[in-house]
C-alpha cells in the first residue's frame, strides 16, 4: 500500500523527477513572473489563488479518495505538524515578503531559471532571511517550538468529524473562491494587461499573455473552457461525495485489508518478545520504549509494569499512536495474549510500514509474549525456565497472580534490577526503527 | 491596443492547477510527502555557513540538526526536488521561448529599484519561511491538500499579510 519506501538513490531520482514536473507546472502557469503572482493582491488577474486552490482541491480529492479505497495509508503521509503561533507570524511575514518581492521560494527558483534577474536576486533574499532565521530562532526557542503546538493536527480531527465532511466543505469554499476570484477579475481589470520591463528597456510594457485576450480571440477556446469548468465541478463533487459516503477506513476495516499479513505474524510468533527483552529494553535508555497496558483499570491497579500506559483499543483507534517519538518501540501487552495480540493489529495498521505483508524486521509494535502473567511467573516467582515467545499463552487472559492490596508499580518486580532477576536467553527481536520522516518534516 | 503575438501562452489557470494537483497527489502517493521548496533553500544555506564556521553551526540549535557534527546538510530530499523545480522551470520556459534575460516588474519602477525589493521581499520570505517550517509550497500547498490545521492558518495569513501591503506598494506593480 502506498507511500513506498525507497533506497536513498531511488528515492532521491523520484524526487528530482517530482521537482522536475513541480518546476514545469509553475513556469507554465505564469509564476515564473513576478506582476503574474503580485497581480493577485491587486485583484486583476486571480491566477494564485486559481491555480494554488485548485492544486488544493484535487489533490486533497485524490488523496483521500484513494485513501477511502484502500490504495494509500493516510495514517503514513506527511501532515506537516501544527505550530500555530510560528505559523501565523511566519504566514504573515511571508505574505509580506511576497507582495513586495513577487515571488515565494518555489516561483523564485522558475524565475531563476529562466534568468529573470529579479527572480535571481530574490533567490538570494531567502537564503538571506533564512540565514537571519537561523541565527536568531535561538533567541525565541520557546516560541517557535511550543507556542500553539498541536502535533499532527487535521482540520477533521480538530472537528471529530470524517475526513469526507471537511474535503466536500473545502470544495464548495473553492467554488466560491473561484466565483469571487472571476467577478474580482472583471471589476479591477487592467486595459493594458500586466507586462513585464524588457531588461534593455525598463519602462516599455510588454505585451499581454493575459487568458482574457486569448478567449477573445478564439470563442472556441472560449466555449471550451466554459464546458471544462462545469465538467471538473462536477467531478470534483462527485468525487468529494464518493469520498464521504465511503468515509476513511475505520481500524476495523484497515485489520480486514490487512488480515493476511497481520494473521501470519501473529501466527508464526514473529513479534512475542521474551520477557527477558523486555526486561533488557526498560534498562536500555537509548530505546524511545513505550508499553501499552490493554487490560482493564483494575487489573492495572493491581499491578502493572513502570512506566506502562493503561489505554483501551478505543483509546489506541483514535490517535494514541499519531504522536508517539518518531523512533518508539511500542510493546503491548495484556494478562495473556488474546487481548494484546487484538491491540498490536490496531496499532500494526498504523505504525508498521507494510503491515500488508507478515513482519520482516521492520515492526515497531510488539507483544509480551505470556503477557503479565508469565512476566509475574518469572520476576515475582522466580520461574526463570518459563516458556520463551514460541510458545503461545493460551489463557483466558485473566490474572492469574493475587495482589493483596492493588500495588500500581510500587513493587519490585515492576522494573526488576538486571543483576538480582532471573536469568534467561532468548533471542532479541526489537529491531531499532530509522524513521522515514525527519522531525522537520517536508518543508523548513 | 493591437497586442504583437507572444512566443507560447500560458496554460489556463485551472488546468494548470489541477496538473499541480495531480503532480502533488504523485508526492503524496508515491513517497508519503508532499512539494517543497524552503527546505532546499535552507539546506543549502546551512551548508554554504558550515563551510565558513562549522563550529558556529554545532552550537545552534536550530541549525545543529540539519548540519552539525556528522550531518550533510544536502542529505535531503528537498535539495533534490530544488534540482529538479529549476530544471523543469528552465525547460518549460525554454519550450516556450521564455528564456529571457530580464527583469519583470511593475512599468513606474527602475530595474535597481525592483532588484532592492526582490531582495527585501526575499528576506522576509525566507525568515518567515524558517519561523513557519515551510513555504507556499511545503505549508499552504501540501499542507493544505492534507487538510493540516497549522497549514490553513498560514495559508490564510499569507494573503492576510500580503492584501495589507498590497495598497502602499501599488506603485511598485502597477
Amino acid at each position: 500500500m502506498a507511500p513506498f519506501t525507497f533506497t536513498p538513490w531511488t528515492s532521491a531520482m523520484i524526487t528530482v523527477i517530482i521537482g522536475f514536473f513541480f518546476g514545469f507546472v509553475l513556469e507554465r502557469a505564469g509564476f515564473g513572473i513576478s506582476r503574474n503572482l503580485a497581480a493577485q493582491f491587486y485583484f486583476y488577474d486571480m491566477r494564485v489563488l486559481k491555480v494554488m486552490f485548485t492544486a488544493i482541491v484535487t489533490a486533497m480529492l485524490l488523496i483521500f479518495l484513494a485513501s477511502a479505497l484502500g490504495f494509500v495509508d493516510f495514517s503514513r503521509v506527511w501532515v506537516p505538524p501544527t505550530y500555530l503561533g510560528p505559523a501565523v507570524v511566519g504566514g504573515f511575514l511571508l505574505g509580506v515578503g511576497f507582495i513586495i518581492g513577487g515571488y515565494c521560494p518555489g516561483t523564485s527558483l522558475v524565475a531563476a531559471a529562466t534568468f529573470k534577474l529579479d527572480g535571481i536576486v530574490y533567490v538570494g533574499g531567502v537564503l538571506f532571511g533564512l540565514l537571519m532565521f537561523g541565527e536568531t530562532a535561538p533567541a525565541f526557542w520557546g516560541f517557535f517550538n511550543h507556542a500553539g503546538s498541536l502535533g499532527r493536527l487535521t482540520l477533521y480531527d480538530l472537528l471529530g468529524v470524517d475526513a469526507g465532511v471537511v474535503v466536500l466543505g473545502v470544495v464548495l469554499m473553492a467554488i466560491g473562491a473561484f466565483g469571487f476570484a472571476e467577478i474580482m477579475e472583471r471589476i479591477f481589470a487592467q486595459p493594458h494587461g500586466p507586462g513585464t520591463g524588457s531588461f534593455f528597456s525598463p519602462s516599455r510594457p510588454e505585451p499581454s499573455i493575459r487568458l482574457k485576450a486569448e478567449k477573445c480571440a478564439c470563442p472556441l477556446t472560449a466555449l471550451w473552457v466554459k464546458y471544462f469548468r462545469r465538467a471538473a465541478v462536477a467531478t470534483a463533487l462527485t468525487i468529494a461525495v464518493a469520498t464521504l459516503l465511503i468515509g476513511q477506513p475505520s481500524a476495523e476495516r484497515k485489520i480486514a485489508w490487512a488480515s493476511k499479513g497481520l494473521d501470519q505474524s501473529i501466527q508464526e510468533r514473529k513479534i512475542h518478545i521474551d520477557p527477558a527483552e523486555l526486561l533488557g529494553l526498560m534498562h536500555n535508555n537509548q530505546a524511545r520504549l513505550v508499553m501499552a497496558d490493554v487490560r482493564r483499570p483494575s487489573d492495572f491497579n493491581l499491578f502493572h509494569l513502570l512506566d506502562a500506559q493503561n489505554v483501551n483499543l478505543r483509546e489506541l483507534d483514535s490517535g494514541w499512536a499519531t504522536n508517539l517519538p518518531p523512533a518508539a518501540i511500542v510493546i503491548v501487552m495484556s494478562n495473556d495474549e488474546r487481548a494484546a495480540n487484538e491491540a498490536w493489529k490496531h496499532l500494526a495498521v498504523q505504525l508498521n510500514p507494510d503491515p500488508q505483508l507478515p513482519v520482516a524486521d521492520k515492526s515497531r509494535v510488539y507483544v509480551l509474549a505470556g503477557g503479565v502473567n508469565r512476566w509475574l511467573d518469572i520476576y515475582q516467582r522466580g520461574q526463570a525456565d518459563s516458556p520463551g515467545p514460541e510458545t503461545a499463552a493460551t489463557g483466558d487472559d485473566t490474572c492469574r497472580h493475587r495482589f493483596a492490596t492493588a500495588l500500581g508499580s510500587r513493587i519490585a518486580c515492576a522494573r526488576p534490577t538486571i543483576e538480582k532477576a532471573p536469568r534467561r536467553t532468548f533471542v532479541a527481536k526489537v529491531r531499532a526503527v530509522i524513521p522515514t520522516h525527519h522531525a522537520a518534516g517536508g518543508c523548513g | 491596443m493591437k497586442l504583437p503575438p507572444e512566443p507560447s501562452r500560458y496554460w489556463n489557470p485551472y488546468a494548470a492547477g489541477i496538473a499541480l494537483g495531480i503532480v502533488l497527489f504523485g508526492a503524496l502517493f508515491v513517497t508519503g510527502s508532499g512539494l517543497g521548496a524552503s527546505g532546499g533553500f535552507a539546506r543549502v544555506m546551512v551548508f554554504l555557513e558550515a563551510c565558513v564556521a562549522p563550529a558556529h553551526v554545532d552550537r545552534n540549535p536550530h541549525l545543529a540538526p540539519m548540519a552539525g557534527g556528522q550531518n550533510h546538510p544536502l542529505d535531503h530530499h528537498m535539495v533534490w526536488m530544488v534540482l529538479g523545480v529549476v530544471l523543469g522551470g528552465f525547460v518549460s520556459g525554454l519550450l516556450a521561448g521564455r528564456v529571457k534575460l530580464q527583469t519583470c516588474k511593475g512599468p513606474r519602477i527602475s530595474n535597481t529599484t525592483r532588484w532592492a525589493l526582490a531582495f527585501i521581499g526575499g528576506g522576509l520570505m525566507g525568515y518567515g519561511a524558517g519561523m513557519a517550517r515551510g513555504c507556499t509550497s511545503g505549508q499552504a500547498l501540501s499542507g493544505g491538500a492534507v487538510l493540516s490545521v497549522g497549514s490553513w492558518a498560514f495559508m490564510m495569513m499569507v494573503f492576510a499579510g500580503g492584501y495589507l501591503f498590497a495598497y502602499p506598494l501599488r506603485k511598485a506593480w502597477n
